[in-house]
């Protein structure tokens, strides 16, 4: 006599495991998580460190980018990982707008004009100083961000590295081509390049050519007018309505200019001789551009003027000490 | 077969059952999975503490949310996310509504301080987000909504006095020059400055001092100073002005959190000039501020070497010179309850009801610890009773006494062990005077 199929010990099996498998794939509701409450924002993912784990080897693996890893460091307060220990890897900014107990982020902006060798221009930085500047800022653990960065910071939706610095340049020069790129290029910095567009192929500056390979290697294109003269003054018998038009056919021009070469948006100003007035400003933002330089000293926290954006110039004569000290990250407030 | 389709559905409904929630599910599984032990569990809500005796709620909350999923004990790791979460809503809106006292004051930075405060507790929170957009985040477009029988002409004339504008109007908008608007259009306009831009080439010397102040009101103080560097040191107007950039420079440095370097701009300052009384005020404030913040700098390296003991000591005299430091209040409980833990792990029980005595009542792992160091202690004492009991019955009154008081230390409310002491005495004196 054949047995009733229920009591077949590969029925009973097949039960279990349909069981198990379904009680694995019953969704959380089901399975006692919260269900009266509302989702908690975008949870951290717990994982477990495997052996010679690193701060950037877990962000590669969960974030697909190596470069997150000072978030996997801050959020565990650890910088390294012996294995096995359990490990919350953040899937959304912790610190929008770098507010902490203690104070909040700025973000040093540096403005070099141009770099040069050391018998070079009054405006240019010497190759040796420019050199010695960016080690000091890696060894000091500074990371060079782009401008977009910056704006998602000042959007209170992006969150920085504790020692962020944006890199500028005002002249999209040969000079800075050959002796300051290779330089960035070598300690992994990403600069800036403000460029005057009539001054492309210029004698002694870079080609359109040679911008599109800055573009292409993760350099920043921005845009420092046509010319590069100060758009804050009007000329003598010019009238204001003539003198508006001038300013709004030099960002504008120079804007679809790089935009045409790079086949991309051009998002950031330099202000032509770092100054600006509210309409300039205005006319920036109603053309487009995401944010826009000064050239003046001053805190860029998350909540300054993305037009207004403070730059500190760094000249041929500054020392080691003053450019250490043009380097302010965090001003201190009881946030508490 | 016909034997297997009721398996064969069963197996098919639990599957789409399963399917219908199945990559949160799937990854849920994963992370409640029996891999993670109670000790990974304990390393997660140890850092939890540790994030909110540093003032870092939010995080903590996530670390507790952590928790929650991997643990067997639900109910207590939900009291504490519950607590941390009345926590943060209750200082965000203490902090706000502080905010908007202090705006009524017009104190504009301790106003900044309390919204960022409240921003830094609860990114979501969109009214401090407002406030610190509208009051201290400047933006070089306005909106506004037009009038009925609106052109840029008549708007250009309300908003700029001058008519002959209407072409920014219409460039702003990109709307015709001089076409009728429909009413409540939404119209963006420039933030034009009162005066208009200074023409080049004016035959008029220029005004120096006016200059100076606009520089000043931009906070552009390196701009203000070089024009006032330029002007006649011995005129009082420009006296006047370079104190009062110099006043400005020392605020500004006393607003960055950096006081020492306000010191030499306020000297340049002379004593009864408008504002300086109050910059000396506020530079001896922010000077206790950062000794506060050195203290409390210090407690929490010693805290995070494990130098618990060291770690409240200081952070105990911060909290006499200022009770109101919730970053102390919140760092000493938890260098309070690691300081106990330690001694209840190396079985100093004594010292661990020592250290719980001035434990913070909210401090919900201090107040388990305390009942768990009394429950220890009261079998300790038992124990001690019992021995001296022991000792009694063999007459050796001397030892029956140090095991009674031992246990009275432990616990003082051991009745028995009191009147048992007393009781020996009394005997061991009776025994002394026999002949």
């Amino acid at each position: 006599m054949s047995k009733h199929p229920i009591r077949h010990p590969a029925y009973r099996i097949l039960i279990c495991t349909a069981l198990l498998i379904g009680s694995a794939l019953l969704p959380p509701t089901i399975h006692g998580e919260e269900t009266d409450a509302d989702p908690p924002p975008s949870l951290p993912l717990l994982v477990k460190a495997r052996r010679g784990d690193t701060p950037a080897s877990i962000a590669r693996r969960y974030l697909n980018d190596a470069s997150k890893g000072w978030m996997i460091a801050e959020y565990n307060g650890m910088a390294a990982f012996s294995g096995g220990e359990p490990v919350l890897v953040p899937m959304a900014p912790f610190r929008p707008g770098g507010l902490t107990p203690d104070g909040y982020q700025t973000v040093p902006v540096l403005a070099y004009s141009d770099i040069g060798e050391s018998s070079g221009q009054r405006r240019q930085v010497p190759r040796s100083a420019f050199d010695r500047q960016m080690r000091w800022l890696k060894t000091e653990g500074f990371v060079a961000i782009t401008p977009s960065q910056l704006t998602d910071f000042m959007g209170f939706s992006g969150q920085l590295p504790r020692r962020s610095v944006l890199i500028t340049f005002d002249t999209a020069s040969l000079s800075l081509f050959e002796i300051g790129i290779p330089i960035l290029k070598e300690l992994g910095f990403t600069a800036t390049v403000f460029a005057a567009t009539n001054h492309v192929g210029d004698k002694k500056a870079m080609t359109w050519d040679q911008i599109k390979q800055l573009h292409r290697d993760g350099f920043t294109i921005g845009c420092r007018g046509r010319s590069g003269r100060s758009l804050t003054h009007r000329t003598k018998g010019q009238t204001f309505e003539d003198y508006f038009k001038s300013v709004e056919a030099e960002l504008r021009l120079a804007r679809q200019t790089i935009q045409t070469h790079l086949d991309a948006p051009c998002l950031f100003l330099a202000y032509p001789q770092g100054d600006a007035d509210s309409l300039v400003s205005a006319v920036a933002a109603k053309l487009g551009f995401s944010a826009a330089f000064l050239l003046r000293p001053g805190d860029n926290p998350f909540f300054a003027d993305r037009y207004g954006i403070h730059r500190t110039r760094i000249g041929r004569g500054m020392n080691m000490e003053r450019f250490g000290q043009s380097l302010t990250t965090r001003i201190k407030a009881d946030l508490n | 077969m016909r034997h297997w389709l009721p398996a064969l559905a069963l197996m098919a409904t639990v599957t789409l059952c399963g399917c219908a929630g199945m990559v949160d599910s799937v990854s849920d599984f994963m992370r409640a999975g029996p891999w993670w032990t109670a000790a990974q569990a304990g390393t997660i809500s140890s850092r939890a503490r540790e994030l909110e005796a540093h003032g870092e709620l939010s995080k903590a909350l996530d670390h507790w949310r952590m928790v929650d999923r991997i643990t067997v004990d639900h109910a207590a790791v939900r009291r504490e996310i519950a607590r941390i979460q009345s926590r943060i809503a209750e200082a965000v809106n203490v902090h706000y509504q502080n905010g908007l006292a202090e705006l009524g004051k017009k104190n504009q930075t301790a106003a900044r301080n309390h919204f960022l405060a409240a921003l830094r507790l609860d990114p979501a929170f969109q009214p401090a987000l407002i406030q610190i957009n509208a009051r201290f985040s400047t933006f070089p477009l306005a909106a506004r909504l037009s009038a009925p029988g609106d052109r840029p002409s008549t708007v250009a004339e309300k908003v700029f006095d001058d008519k002959e504008k209407a072409f920014l109007v219409a460039w702003f908008n990109d709307l015709p020059v001089d076409e009728v608007m429909t009413p409540d259009t939404l119209l963006i306009l420039p933030k034009l400055e009162k005066t208009p831009p200074q023409k080049a080439h004016t035959k008029k010397p220029p005004n120096r001092l006016a200059e100076a102040n606009a520089r000043l009101a931009e906070n552009d103080l390196d701009g203000a100073l070089a024009i006032v560097e330029q002007a006649d040191p011995d005129d009082p107007d420009v006296k006047a002005m370079l104190h009062a950039i110099r006043l400005k420079q020392a605020t500004t440095q006393i607003e960055a959190g950096r006081p020492e370097a306000a010191r030499p701009y306020l000297a340049m300052v002379p004593d009864g000039f408008a504002g300086k009384d109050a910059a000396l005020e506020a530079l001896q404030a922010a000077l206790q501020r950062q000794q506060t913040s050195l203290v409390l700098e210090k407690a929490r390296a010693h805290f995070d070497q494990g130098e618990y003991r060291q770690s409240l000591d200081l952070l105990e005299t911060l909290q006499k010179d200022g009770p109101e430091n919730i970053a102390a209040r919140d760092l000493a409980a938890e260098a309070r309850y690691r300081l106990a833990l330690d001694h209840f792990d190396h079985q100093r029980f004594l010292e661990a009801r020592d250290v719980l005595k001035k434990a913070d009542e909210s401090h919900e792992a201090s107040m388990a610890l305390k009942e768990t160091v009394r429950a220890r202690l009261l079998e300790l004492a038992q124990i001690h009773y019992r021995n001296g009991v022991k000792h009694f019955i063999n007459e050796d009154l001397k030892s029956a006494i140090t095991d009674w008081e031992k246990a009275l230390i432990c616990n003082p409310d051991h009745e028995k062990a009191r009147e048992n002491i007393d009781n020996a005495r009394r005997l061991m004196q009776k025994v002394e005077t026999l002949p």
